[in-house]
């Protein structure tokens, strides 16, 4: 397999992920630092729905969908992380169990850094590690907007 | 309307709240001074769903009921809130909209705190801030996957 070129180093990556964006340039810097680059083929699994989240992921190139799926097969759309998306989130706060399951969807490199070092960088900075979780409360909850939309959706029917 | 028994002062009740529990006792005690009490009847609302969120809310005594309604007005029970715990959370993360209607099950009280001052004491100690912030998005992760399993349910034949 011939990995996708990821055109920007790991700092300058993590730097342009819209979540992490309230970090100074030395946290940038550190997460940089732990985070190491994982290749994927189109097709390829990086974590299953409630397997036990300890990393989080960005998306250097390519592509990848986060799902959620019933017994019965059926796959619910949640959203295809894209470049410099963070995805993984569920390591970061309890129950520390991944909601969804992702898979790439092309060919793709995504910077896997583990969780627990990052919150140790979070709170080098604690106004700016706060910041970060409440645009990650934010995003969960607009998440929660959408899927309780496609719920009454669904139920009004 | 004779309001229940709040067997605790302010203070306590905010310090048995789980989600403020990484909260310094001088933060317990500025968010107390920030509270004002609101005594609802049975079946009184508090806030209605996709309302703009100025407050959140802790109960002191009594019961409210979170729901959601279907855009035909189909009520759907989502989850019931006794003493200590936390509603209205919508009113500290973006988009700052209401996700469902809470209302009183049985005579109750409430202490409401703006969020705007509910942040700005949570950032005179960021870390500690950074605690509830991150409590907060599991809070609202469980409720995602909650969700998500609901739809689930509805899709499944």
């Amino acid at each position: 397999m011939r990995p996708p070129t990821t055109a920007l180093t790991a700092e300058a990556t993590l730097r342009l992920c819209e979540l992490l964006r309230p970090l100074s340039d030395r946290q940038i810097g550190e997460l940089a630092a732990c985070a190491t680059l994982r290749s994927l083929r189109r097709g390829d699994t990086l974590f299953d729905q409630n397997d036990e989240a300890h990393d989080f992921f960005v998306v250097a190139t390519g592509r990848v969908a986060v799902r959620m799926t019933a017994s019965g097969g059926e796959s619910i759309g949640v959203f295809d992380a894209s470049q410099y998306r963070l995805f993984g989130w569920s390591s970061l706060v309890a129950p520390h169990e991944y909601t969804s399951g992702a898979t790439a969807v092309e060919d793709s490199t995504v910077y896997v850094i583990p969780a627990a070092a990052a919150e140790d960088i979070f709170l080098l900075e604690p106004f700016a590690g706060y910041e970060v979780m409440k645009r990650l409360a934010g995003d969960i909850s607009v998440r929660l907007r959408n899927v309780r939309t496609e719920v009454l959706g669904l139920l009004n029917g | 309307m004779r309001p229940p028994t709040t067997d605790l002062d302010v203070e306590s009740t905010l310090a048995h709240c789980e989600l403020l529990e990484p909260l310094s006792p001088d933060q317990i005690t500025a968010l107390a001074d920030h509270c004002r009490m609101v005594t609802l009847e049975a079946g009184e609302a508090l806030f209605d769903q996709d309302t703009v969120a100025h407050n959140l809310f802790v109960v002191a005594g009594g019961r409210l009921a979170i729901r959601l309604a279907t855009p035909a007005g189909r009520i759907i029970e989502v989850v019931e809130v006794g003493q200590y715990a936390l509603c209205g959370w919508a009113s500290l993360v973006a988009p700052h909209i209401y996700v469902a209607e809470a209302s009183a099950l049985d005579d109750s009280t409430v202490l409401a705190i703006s969020a705007d001052e509910m942040e700005d004491i949570l950032l005179r100690e960021p870390a500690a801030g950074y605690q509830v912030m991150k409590k907060l998005a599991g809070l609202v992760s469980v409720h995602l996957r909650e969700m998500k399993e609901e739809l689930i349910e509805v899709l499944e034949p």
